[in-house]
């Protein structure tokens, strides 16, 4: 490049980059649909190891504005052998596959909506693993057979109407098992009701 | 500062000449990346945005979204214009060709200029547009953008009303038509006003309603092609041609195997003419207007056959007359342009087709580099990212293009205008129409 070469592109070559950033800047028009309301981007709460996280996250049903307003653990996360599979039989783990009981303690007020709640599993590698919760996904977040008051889902639907005998208790465990491949090490377990919003709980490393 | 180049022969250019057009090519590609992949990625960006922005607007106003939805192609003709420019100035020829006199514009009265003969870029830029496919993509895009956001607002919680045709705009041919008509008197009245305002920025607006009117008649050409392939799809005839040929391939035997696949291959040669001829045809006619519009001859200004119209009031004649002249020498560019064209022989052209082939499947290779870089993808993610990855092979290929289409103006185009215009030993802006 001799110098005349320089001297007539001064101008253009810092354009460069500007223009590479405005061109994929309004190129990315399909980025929040597709990639980030697509996953979980968006953290509401992070829980240190051992720490309650405090959740309170606002959400709109047929009757109003209410939220999900809770308090969540990791007790302790331990392997096992066996799971409840999609059909609700006790299958043992096959090869080449880890599985690992998340026991989570939880407290909210009974009048709460939390039964759309889902899990997700993270491992040191970063990949996530959804937490099959068919045909029990009631249970992932709340005590099964005592779920507590569904949101309101059509126009004069009441919230928080619960059948006698299925009110949630103050307090409950519930002990979901994710699957990984055999290595993979979980770091940190993600409660969430609709991406991309999730609360993050840390595991001890 | 130019290039330098050997000088053609004055007569007509050969085949012999096409590496000296891919070496002047190389050359301004070396000089000039940084402006050219700037001016590219621009306006890349300018066509995403405006159609994120024509959706956005749809919207609230249907009618603004889909003038903004016209503005797309400007992202790929502006900076194609200004890299033209750019190369031209590398170029000893075509240098000497922008420095002549145009001769004064009838309506505006003062020299005319590029943007007043808009719509003789329009018309073969266009037709390169939609030979890419790029128009289709724009409105189908549109299209898609635009109704996934009508139904995404469903909700629980409201009752929504749904309104997709008054967002896609889609007209009959018979309001094009007359989108068409409008355009041209608002072109002139726009003209008459600059005329006497000297208000400089009108030519401007009158381009934009150039660049409007045939947006319009090209979004009729991309329906009118699809609507009639669907046409013939359903006739009889055509039924009966394809199950005959079917049946004889059958009847065939071990030999129809052979015989259908080179039946494939001549329609697919056939059908691939546009890519081959037509698209670099356009594309030279886009060039040869940019950089020789200075040397089509002015509109003439009488017009026998109006004249002749005696039952019409003579202020009348006089208007129309005038917009006559207005309208003829907005496409006067063009046609010079295709004279030329013409006049170059048709053999280098079509070699030129083959190296702009080169050009046209950027996008495509660039497309699969990427593939082999980043790997598999989830498709939700891809899809997030394609615009981008769209965006940028766009840019790559225009930045490839404006300086191939730079190197063989030079090469053919500008020898034949030069020598015709030496040989009419007056000066370009003198000259009139027979």
């Amino acid at each position: 490049m001799s110098r005349g070469w320089w001297r007539a592109n001064r101008l253009w070559l810092p354009l460069v980059p500007v223009a590479l950033v405005a061109m994929l800047a309004a190129a990315s028009y399909h980025v929040k649909t597709f990639w980030f309301d697509d996953g979980l981007h968006r953290t509401l709460v992070t829980a240190k190891p051992g720490h309650v996280a405090a959740v309170d996250i606002p959400y709109e049903d047929t009757a109003g504005k209410t939220a999900y307003r809770f308090r969540v653990r990791v007790d302790k996360v331990t392997p096992t052998t066996t799971y409840l599979d999609s059909l609700g039989d006790r299958t043992r783990v096959q090869a080449g596959v880890s599985a690992y009981r998340v026991r989570l303690g939880f407290s909210a007020d009974p009048s709460v909506a939390l039964s759309g709640c889902q899990l997700t599993v993270v491992d040191a590698a970063g990949h996530q693993y959804d937490v099959n919760g068919l045909p029990v996904s009631q249970t992932l977040c709340v005590p099964d057979g005592h779920e507590g008051p569904s949101p309101a889902l059509y126009k004069g639907a009441k919230r928080g109407a619960v059948e006698k005998g299925h009110q949630r208790p103050r307090t409950w465990t519930t002990s979901p098992v994710v699957l990984v491949p055999t290595g993979a090490r979980p770091v940190e377990v993600r409660v969430w009701f609709a991406r991309p919003d999730y609360v993050s709980l840390r595991l001890p490393r | 500062m130019t290039l330098v180049a050997p000088s053609p022969r004055e007569d007509r250019v050969s085949v012999r000449d096409v590496p000296a057009v891919l070496l002047t090519a190389g050359r301004l590609i070396a000089r000039h990346w940084p402006a050219l992949l700037a001016l590219s990625l621009l306006g890349a960006g300018i066509r995403a945005g405006v159609l994120w922005a024509a959706v956005e607007v749809s919207d609230s106003v249907p009618i603004l979204g889909q003038l903004i939805l016209i503005l797309a192609p400007l992202g790929y003709l502006l900076p194609i214009i200004a890299m033209l420019h750019l190369c031209g100035a590398s170029l000893p020829r075509l240098k000497e060709v922008s420095a002549q006199r145009a001769p004064e514009a009838v309506t505006e009265g003062r020299e005319r200029r590029l943007v007043d003969v808009a719509v003789s870029v329009l018309v073969p830029f266009l037709a390169v547009y939609v030979s890419y496919g790029l128009l289709d993509q724009d409105i189908s895009r549109f299209r898609n953008e635009a109704a996934f956001n009508e139904f995404n607002r469903f909700s629980l919680l409201h009752t929504l009303h749904y309104d997709y045709a008054g967002r896609l705009g889609i007209y009959p041919v018979q309001i094009a038509l007359m989108i068409v008509a409008i355009a041209w008197v608002l072109r002139w009245t726009l003209g008459r006003i600059e005329n006497l305002t000297r208000f400089l920025l009108l030519a401007f607006l009158g381009a934009l309603v150039e660049v409007y009117y045939t947006g319009q008649v090209a979004g009729q050409s991309v329906q009118v092609r699809t609507a009639g392939t669907n046409w013939l799809d359903d006739r009889v005839a055509v039924h009966t041609v394809r199950s005959t040929y079917e049946r004889v391939v059958d009847h065939l035997g071990w030999f129809g195997h052979p015989v259908d696949a080179l039946t494939t291959w001549v329609l697919g040669l056939v059908g691939s003419l546009d890519a081959v001829v037509v698209v670099p045809i356009a594309w030279l006619a886009v060039g040869a207007v940019v950089l020789g519009h200075k040397l089509a001859p002015p509109a003439p200004f009488e017009h026998p056959w109006i004249e002749r119209l005696t039952v019409v009031p003579a202020w009348l004649r006089k208007g129309l007359a005038s917009l006559l002249s207005d309208i003829v020498e907005r496409f006067s560019a063009f046609w010079n342009g295709l004279r030329l064209l013409g006049s170059a022989g048709l053999l280098p052209m079509l070699v030129f087709g083959l190296a702009f082939l080169v050009a046209i499947r950027i996008p495509l290779l660039f497309s699969e580099a990427v593939r082999l870089l980043i790997g598999p993808l989830d498709t939700d993610t891809w899809l997030a990212i394609s615009p981008m990855e769209a965006g940028l092979g766009l840019a790559l290929s225009m930045a490839v293009t404006a300086p191939l289409l730079a190197a063989a103006l030079e090469w053919v185009l500008v020898p034949s205008l030069l020598s015709e215009a030496a040989a009419g030993s007056r000066s370009p802006a003198e000259r009139t129409t027979p």
